[in-house]
């Protein structure tokens, strides 16, 4: 699978793992939507112009994630972690509860 | 995936892609736009990043800032959002129900279900097993949340606590005994409640033990004609009381997202059992296609 600058943070294999492709396929759709939305939060709003421009141009270039590094004022690495857990625990939730009783 | 239910873990997956995917273009629409206009919305990153590696553009990618045409591989079928698909939805049923709220046809309420089921790909009817509340289409009012255990507070519940907690178990008494016997598919039948007047039925009385089965945790749907929105619940609670002037109750979170209170506290809305024999269809927002897995066609309309 090809990498999106931030997959090393969130690891969502061990749950596509458990599901067919077309799910594995909504849980990375999903997930993208959540990142991007804990991302652009806590970016100043003069920077989303280059960073959209950037994603858009090359979602794989680690350099992205060294410029929202670099202009935000929280632990960003960490933030799009924590965002990353909770829908995983949300997913892994569904899926559990989606078992033949 | 042995012994997993697939239909409703792909419903499930799909209703949160949707409430993420909504939740990104009601909290960044600057950017839901500007990626779709350069044809990379979030769904497309993996693919864009895959193409530019295995083209061998990454230098150029890196270095060079044209944006490139991506094709729409859903070629020309359009693709309904779910604001769109609410719109649609409202248009629909505005030239369909009454002008005032009263009791629905058989044909009223066939056609309700045709188009329930061309847009959601789900079985509705106003009618199941031989079963029928007395009003499909009535005045639904706020309820407020239900114990799920003795000791239950509003704290342990998640969402809208604002709306408080009945003093009171439900007409089917505590979802289960004790805490720690509470499952997350019961968490959400409470989330997802509504109260119906199963005591007005005409046959209550003289068939109580197998109605009252019958309906618990009845499947329903939800639609408000107002705002175009649909959600599926689960008859958790009787009620209201005839002087009220409503039909139907709705939970914290049913209401929420239906958007169904006026300045009277209340909101006219079709409701109708789903016919989901299998559990394939997941409780909560409905804003997209069960049965093909996806957001409602245009042309389905």
């Amino acid at each position: 699978m090809s990498k999106v600058f931030y997959d090393h943070l969130v690891g969502i294999e061990n749950i596509t793992a458990l599901v067919d492709q077309d799910m594995a396929d909504l849980i990375d759709n999903t997930m993208h939507h959540h990142i991007l939305d804990e991302i652009l939060t806590h970016l100043p709003v003069e920077h989303h112009k280059t960073f959209l421009e950037r994603l858009a141009h090359a979602p794989h270039d680690p350099g992205i994630l060294i410029f929202i590094q670099e202009v935000t004022v929280i632990d960003i690495e960490k933030a799009i972690k924590n965002r990353a857990k909770s829908v995983k625990k949300e997913l892994l939730r569904d899926i559990k509860s989606s078992r033949k009783k | 995936m042995a012994g997993f239910n697939k239909k409703l873990l792909k419903n499930k997956l799909t209703q949160q892609y949707f409430l993420a995917h909504q939740r990104f273009i009601r909290r960044h629409p600057h950017a839901h736009v500007f990626l779709k206009d350069r044809g990379v919305p979030p769904e497309k990153l993996r693919e864009k990043a895959k193409r530019l590696l295995s083209t061998g553009a990454l230098t150029g990618a890196l270095l060079l800032a044209a944006p490139q045409l991506v094709h729409n591989t859903r070629g020309n079928i359009a693709v309904l959002s779910p604001y769109e698909l609410s719109q649609e939805l409202k248009e629909k049923l505005s030239a369909l129900l009454p002008l005032t709220v009263e009791k629905l046809s058989s044909d009223q309420e066939n056609t309700l279900s045709e188009l329930f089921r061309a847009i959601f790909g789900i079985d509705a009817r106003a009618q199941l097993d031989g079963n029928r509340l007395n009003h499909s289409y009535g005045y639904i009012g706020a309820e407020q949340h239900l114990p799920r255990y003795p000791g239950d507070t509003i704290y342990q519940h998640d969402a809208i606590q604002q709306a408080g907690i009945t003093p009171g178990r439900g007409a089917w008494g505590y979802f289960v005994p004790s805490k720690n016997q509470l499952t997350d598919d019961l968490v959400q039948k409470e989330k997802y409640y509504v109260a119906v007047q199963t005591m007005y039925l005409p046959d209550w009385n003289t068939r109580m033990p197998q109605l009252r089965d019958w309906y618990k945790y009845r499947k329903v749907l939800v639609v408000n004609p107002r705002s175009g929105k649909a959600i599926v619940a689960v008859v958790a609670d009787a009620g209201p009381a005839k002087f009220t002037g409503k039909q139907f109750g709705g939970s914290p979170e049913v209401m929420d997202y239906l958007e169904s209170k006026d300045g009277s506290q209340k909101g006219a809305v079709v409701l109708f059992f789903v016919n989901d024999p299998d559990n394939n269809v997941p409780l909560g927002p409905l804003e997209y296609n069960v049965e093909r897995g996806g957001a409602p066609l245009a042309n389905a309309l």
